[in-house]
């Protein structure tokens, strides 16, 4: 060994302070990458957990046919509270079966209604037939049928106060009533902008922060 | 040790650049996933936004779309995009039709919007022709009027040839929404308008 010498401290030093730099570069690049990766997948998660409510009521309200809808302002009819938002969709037949089971035309119309409601403190979106909805104890409820079977919306999606479903009448419903738009009267087309901020529970508990999704529907 | 000179200038060089060729790769691939992620979610949006289109043109009364003073349908297409909704005629009694066409295009979906008329348009064209040749023309005249292949071809594939004069009122309908210029891709939604015939 010609040179037994080691380093001197100034060699030291240098060494220190440029591997510190080489090290705080990658890790910092690291950490970069997999925050931003982590961000990634959380907002896919979200995106297409919004993806599928959408789709889900964009199918439902095509070929489902509802002739009409009806922001709810008797909110006792359903257990909702303040701040969530219940519209009554309509669902009309020109021909019923009859007692004997035979197709036939009916003056009236054969109704069917069907409950979209937004409850923020449940977390949850629900699109069900109305009966489903109906208070406990109150008319014939079906006990077979609760809202609980008609959550349209992930079980891991949160809703947050400050949410809204806004409902912009194109036609009424009624013929006759020609003039008033009126967001309270039964629209036969409607256009639906739904401003939800939401968040995403992730599968090990965490939710992180919450995201504002404004999306938009012909009804 | 024999040699206790430490790196030299180039091999330090080196050594980077050979890092270097092991990281840029990696880093362009994570770039590309996020771009194809990106692009899937486009993707997404403008399908449920042409969707939508569709159902939003069908609570446009029928004659408003047909025909007036700026088109007529029954003789050839017409493209709609959020540049020209005043083209239609306020006959509704609600909102007005220019104003549900503005809606249609200003729809938002997953936190998307395609506000670039070129890049989201919505044509209209008969759902009859009377002949072959009539439809060949009609074809033709698009193509040559530069519309985007796979809007000549929805038009080809869609329109029916019949030899009377069509018994109802129908409407093809083809929404074409660019969602990535960078690969071309674009979603393309065919339907049929027709009057409300049930009240």
């Amino acid at each position: 060994m010609k040179n037994t010498k080691g380093f001197t401290l100034f060699e030291v030093l240098v060494a220190i302070s440029v591997g510190s730099i080489l090290i705080v570069t990658l890790m910092s690049l690291l950490t970069t990458v997999l925050l931003t990766r982590n961000q990634v997948d959380y907002t896919n998660r979200l995106d297409f957990a919004v993806y599928e409510v959408n789709q889900t009521m964009a199918d439902r309200f095509e070929r489902l046919g509802y002739k009409s809808i009806l922001d709810l302002v008797e909110q006792e009819m359903v257990t909702a509270a303040a701040g969530d938002y219940v519209f009554l969709l309509t669902r009309e037949y020109e021909m019923a079966v009859d007692d004997e089971g035979m197709i036939q035309p009916t003056q009236e119309g054969y109704k069917e209604e069907y409950i979209l409601l937004l409850d923020i403190a449940a977390d949850n979106l629900y699109l069900g037939p109305r009966d489903a909805f109906i208070l406990e104890g109150m008319l014939d409820n079906p006990e077979t049928d609760t809202r609980e079977n008609h959550i349209i919306s992930s079980p891991r999606m949160n809703f947050y106060a400050g949410s809204t479903i806004t409902l912009t009448c194109l036609e009424n419903h009624n013929p006759s009533i020609a003039s008033v738009i009126d967001l309270n009267s039964d629209c036969a087309h409607a256009f639906l902008e739904f401003d939800l901020e939401i968040s995403y529970t992730l599968a090990n508990g965490n939710a992180l922060s919450p995201k504002r999704y404004v999306s938009t529907l012909f009804y | 040790m024999k040699n206790s000179r430490g790196l030299s200038l180039i091999e330090l060089l080196a050594v980077i650049i050979v890092v270097s060729v092991v990281i840029m790769p990696l880093m362009f691939s994570l770039s590309g996933n996020f771009r194809v992620n990106y692009r899937m979610i486009n993707r997404s949006a403008a399908s449920l936004i042409s969707a939508s289109a569709v159902q939003g043109f069908d609570t446009i009364p029928f004659d408003d779309l047909s025909s007036n003073d700026s088109f007529d349908v029954a003789t050839s297409y017409h493209m709609f995009n959020r540049d020209n909704c005043g083209l239609l005629v306020d006959e509704t009694a609600f909102q007005t039709s220019e104003a549900i066409c503005t809606m249609i295009f200003d729809m938002k979906m997953i936190e998307r919007t395609f506000t670039n008329p070129e890049h989201f348009e919505v044509y209209l064209y008969p759902y009859f022709l009377t002949d072959a040749a009539e439809k060949t023309a009609f074809i033709d005249a698009a193509i040559a009027d530069g519309l985007d292949a796979r809007i000549t071809d929805a038009m080809e594939e869609r329109i029916e040839i019949i030899d009377t004069e069509y018994p109802l009122d129908l409407l093809n309908i083809t929404v074409f929404i660019l969602y990535d210029t960078e690969t071309d891709g674009a979603i393309v939604r065919n339907g049929t308008l027709t009057e409300d015939w049930v009240e």
